[in-house]
This record gives C-alpha cells, sequence and structure tokens, in this order.
C-alpha cells in the first residue's frame, strides 16, 4: 500500500519541531535558552526576596478585593437586596437540612430492616436477606 | 484535475479555516490561560487524531451529593469481595485514574476482578463555598464509603487515596476505621513541611489565605493554573516541541493531548476547604502533627491499624518522596509498606509502566488482603 502523503500542516508542524529540536543549529541555541531561562526561574521561584514582594502584593491586591465586596455587600444591604453572602449562608442551611433527611432517611431503612427481621423470625420463619447489591431496594442515588 | 475536484478541495480548505479559527476563538473567549486550548485544534488535524478518549471504562452513578457524584465500575467477572473505593483529590478532576484505554489504573483494577468505586467531586460551584473538613469528610466521604459496601455487599474496603486525596482519606480513616479493611495512599504528601515549593510558596508571612477566600469566595481557576505553571513555566511552552517533532505517532499525540486535557480541566477550589487546607497542611503542618481537628475531633493518625500501602513516586515534586515517606512512621500498622517507582506524580496513574510495572504489584498487594468473591 502506498503511503499517504503527509498534510502541508502535518508537514509544517513537524518542520517547526525539527527546525528548534536538538539536532539543528537554531534549535542548539533554542535548548540553550530554554536552559538558561528555567535555571533563572527556578533561582527566582526559590528567592525569599522575590516571594516576599509577590506574596505582599498578591495579599494587598486580595485584601483590597475583600474590601470592595465588602463594601459592596454594605451597600446592596442600604437598599434591602440580598447579598452573596446571605445566598451562601441560605446555601449552607439547605444543604445541612439536605444532609440531615439522608441520615435520617438511612437511620428509618435500618429500622424498617430491623423490624421485618425481628417480625420473620418471631413467625418462625427465617430471617429475610437483605437487599442484595445493585437491586432496586438498595441501588439508587439519594 | 478536473474543475469540480478543485471547487471541492478548496471549499473543504476554506470550511476547515472557519471552523479552526472558530475554535481559537472561542478559546480566547472562555479566556484560556492554557495553551492546550489553541494548540489542539491544529494538532488534532495535523495528526489526524480524534479527542482523545478520556474516561474508556464503562460506570455508573450510584449515589450524588451536590456536585458530588459515587461512581461504579462493575467487573464483569467478579474475583474480590472487598472493594476498592478511590478518593481523587479537589484539584482538577477524577478521570486521572481512568485516563486513556490500556493505561487507566481503574480499568485495570477492574479487569483484575474488583468492584471499583471512585469519588468524582465535579464542578464546585457556589454551593460549596462554605464547604470544610467536616462536611467533605464526616458526609460525603462517608456517606461514599456506605454506599459503597453496601451496593458491593462487602463489611469493608479498601480505600485508596490519590495526592489530596490521600490525605483526606488518611484524615477520614483516622477518625472513622469502621469498614476499612486495607489503605492504599499514592502519591500522599503527609509532611507538608518536606512539600517541596508549595511549602515555600505558601507560607503563612508570605501568603494570606484568608485574604484569598475572602475575596473569592472560592479559589479562581486562573490562580490554580497560575500556581501549577509557575512550577516550570518554560517548559509548559517548550514541551510542545516534543510533540510537533512527533507529529506523525498518532498514539503519542493522543496520549500527550490527552494528558494535556486533564490539566488544562481544571476546576475552582472550594473556599473554606482550601482555607482549612493551606492551613492545616502547608502552613501549620498540624495534619502530620496530629494537632488538625474536624468537627472538633483530633486527627490522629497514629490510630490508623489497617493494612497500609505507601506508593511514592521517585521524581514527585508536587508530593516529594521526603513529605510520604514519614506515614510509614506515623500508623500504627504492623502491615505496611512502601513501593517506589522511577515516575513523576501524575506517571503513577498514566505512565506506560502503570500496566506493566506498576499496577501489577498494587493490585496484588491489595487482592492477598481482600476477601474472596463467592457467588451467593
Amino acid at each position: 500500500m502506498a503511503k499517504k502523503e503527509p498534510k502541508l500542516l502535518t508537514r509544517v508542524v513537524k518542520g517547526l519541531g525539527h527546525w528548534l529540536g536538538p539536532e539543528t543549529p537554531t534549535g542548539k541555541a533554542f535548548v540553550a535558552a530554554e536552559k538558561g531561562m528555567t535555571k533563572a526561574f527556578d533561582r527566582l521561584g526559590g528567592s525569599e526576596r522575590y516571594l516576599n514582594l509577590v506574596g505582599g502584593a498578591l495579599s494587598r491586591a486580595l485584601r483590597a478585593r475583600a474590601a470592595y465586596v465588602e463594601a459592596q455587600e454594605n451597600w446592596l444591604h442600604l437598599f434591602r437586596l440580598p447579598t452573596t453572602t446571605e445566598m451562601d449562608d441560605l446555601r449552607e442551611e439547605v444543604r445541612d437540612v439536605r444532609n440531615q433527611i439522608e441520615a435520617l432517611s438511612y437511620q428509618l431503612e435500618n429500622v424498617i430492616e430491623a423490624l421485618e427481621k425481628s417480625r420473620a423470625l418471631a413467625q418462625g420463619g427465617e430471617a429475610p436477606r437483605p437487599p442484595a447489591p445493585g437491586s432496586a431496594a438498595t441501588d439508587r442515588p439519594s | 484535475m478536473t474543475t469540480q475536484s478543485t471547487t471541492a478541495r478548496l471549499r473543504s480548505f476554506v470550511e476547515g479555516q472557519i471552523e479552526l479559527s472558530r475554535e481559537i476563538l472561542h478559546a480566547a473567549q472562555k479566556g484560556s490561560m492554557s495553551p492546550y486550548h489553541y494548540v489542539k485544534p491544529f494538532l488534532l488535524r495535523a495528526a489526524d487524531v480524534g479527542e482523545p478518549p478520556l474516561a474508556p471504562t464503562p460506570h455508573k452513578v450510584v449515589y450524588t451529593n451536590g456536585k458530588m457524584r459515587l461512581l461504579r465500575f462493575e467487573p464483569t467477572v467478579r474475583k474480590h469481595a472487598t472493594p476498592i473505593l478511590f478518593v481523587y483529590s479537589l484539584i482538577n478532576r477524577y478521570y486521572i485514574l481512568d485516563f486513556l484505554p490500556g493505561r487507566s489504573l481503574i480499568e485495570f483494577m477492574v479487569g483484575q476482578g474488583f468492584d471499583v468505586y471512585a469519588i468524582d467531586w465535579g464542578t464546585p460551584g457556589s454551593a460549596e463555598r462554605r464547604m470544610g473538613w467536616d462536611n467533605v469528610l464526616n458526609v460525603l466521604v462517608k456517606n461514599a464509603v456506605k454506599w459503597a459496601l453496601r451496593l458491593s455487599g462487602a463489611k469493608d474496603l479498601t480505600m485508596y487515596g490519590y495526592c489530596m486525596g490521600g490525605t483526606m482519606a488518611l484524615a477520614y480513616a483516622a477518625l472513622h476505621p469502621q469498614g476499612l479493611r486495607n489503605f492504599v495512599a499514592q502519591a500522599t504528601p503527609v509532611d507538608f513541611h518536606e512539600g517541596g515549593v508549595f511549602a515555600e510558596w505558601t507560607k503563612p508571612n508570605r501568603f494570606d489565605v484568608d485574604a484569598l477566600v475572602d475575596a473569592y469566595g472560592n479559589v479562581p481557576i486562573e490562580l490554580m493554573e497560575t500556581g501549577f505553571s509557575s512550577m516550570a513555566p518554560v517548559q509548559r511552552m517548550t514541551k510542545w516541541l516534543e510533540v510537533f517533532r512527533r507529529i506523525d505517532d498518532p498514539d503519542f499525540v493522543t496520549t500527550f493531548l490527552g494528558m494535556e486535557h486533564w490539566a488544562s480541566d481544571n476546576v475552582q477550589f472550594p473556599g473554606e476547604i482550601y482555607r482549612q487546607y493551606i492551613k492545616d497542611c502547608y502552613q501549620y503542618n498540624n495534619f502530620c502533627n496530629g494537632r488538625m481537628k474536624v468537627a472538633g475531633q483530633t486527627v490522629d493518625l497514629s490510630t490508623i491499624k489497617a493494612p497500609l500501602l505507601n506508593i511514592i513516586a521517585d521524581n514527585d515534586t508536587i508530593a516529594p518522596p521526603k513529605s510520604s515517606e514519614i506515614l510509614n512512621t506515623i500508623v500504627s500498622s504492623t502491615d505496611k509498606e512502601i513501593m517506589r517507582f522511577p515516575v513523576g506524580h501524575i506517571g503513577l496513574s498514566t505512565s506506560s509502566k502503570g500496566p506493566k510495572q506498576i499496577w501489577p504489584k498494587v493490585a496484588g498487594w491489595i487482592a492477598k488482603r481482600s476477601d474472596p468473591w463467592t457467588e451467593t
């Protein structure tokens, strides 16, 4: 079977990779530059002075943004409009309630299973087998 | 060459260019920082490959709570009664554990006859902003364990934590040892003061995590991406040259694009748990030293007695070996082992060495400590 002629795009991409590869003079220069930049960034990333500078600037920017968000919420309060914090509080309450209902329903299932087991034993029969994995009784998402 | 075929070729070329431009514009509109979104359209066409077939193992969603989903990967032939529950990190998506066909840890374990479950944390949003350790460990992970045991019909399971997922799973195991048969910690940082560059960057005197969470709620994707890119900013760009050189190797291109897809599939980090994670782990190392508290209860790793397998990647820069090794000296397990492999952090789940050298050993360790499956 004749080999398919590579597309123009394939040749361009491969050519670019080869041109900047370690075999060519341009590639050797590129690799050297890459090594140099990597070394420089590694030194910068480990420099206490640089990290403290960037960390300080980031913290100031974040605190400014936090203050802006707080000012926004105070403004919304003036107009008796709900704020993001209040919506988060509500979501948290909803999640708590949902978790509590789930826990209660699980406890209820355990109670029902225990009741069925004791009823079966009281009637002199075998205890009912627990629902098999994957059956409709157990295989349901919350 | 007929006029018709020239016209058809021209039309095909123009349509292709329009489609390409549309994809790149879409990426730019979304504000994608990763070069993946801009380079991928060219590479797919140049290499004549389709989208990487990520997360190939069939599964069912068996439990949900908010954005969290518990996935079940049922084996065709079950050999082990003790199921495996994968707990992945809140950073990036779970499917790194189910990477590509033939290179999927989950697929491998299912093939070995394990009933496998995995927690998919989903894409956190505003509703997850206030979620802390208590909610994650005492509700979500606890329910995942409960449902995995219920559905598999087992009395205990093997908990398998990866990276931050391993940290969370260890905290869970210390608080709730019931139902845990074995524990596997893969590339799991424990001593965060040996946490490499992240430990340096998040020191309390230079990283105000409270300001970040108060300002944004959930940690924005851009900040997460910037953090990881800053580890190797030059290689982030130059690694693409390797795939350019090997553009006529479709397997290599597919694997590379699959990895880049996952790496660029960032999600927001829920704010409150980020605050607690940074403080309890990176800044004050409370997790390692038994000072971390969850809903008033102390997380004491020395209470863990289950058989422990600690998998360490020798070339790991995210969870350096020194940060993981200490685990075996802290737990009270009598049956404990360290397995080391010459790969990186992600390589433990995606390397070509996985199915041949790494996963058979791990599966063998787990199988030896699992009950055999008997049909009833």
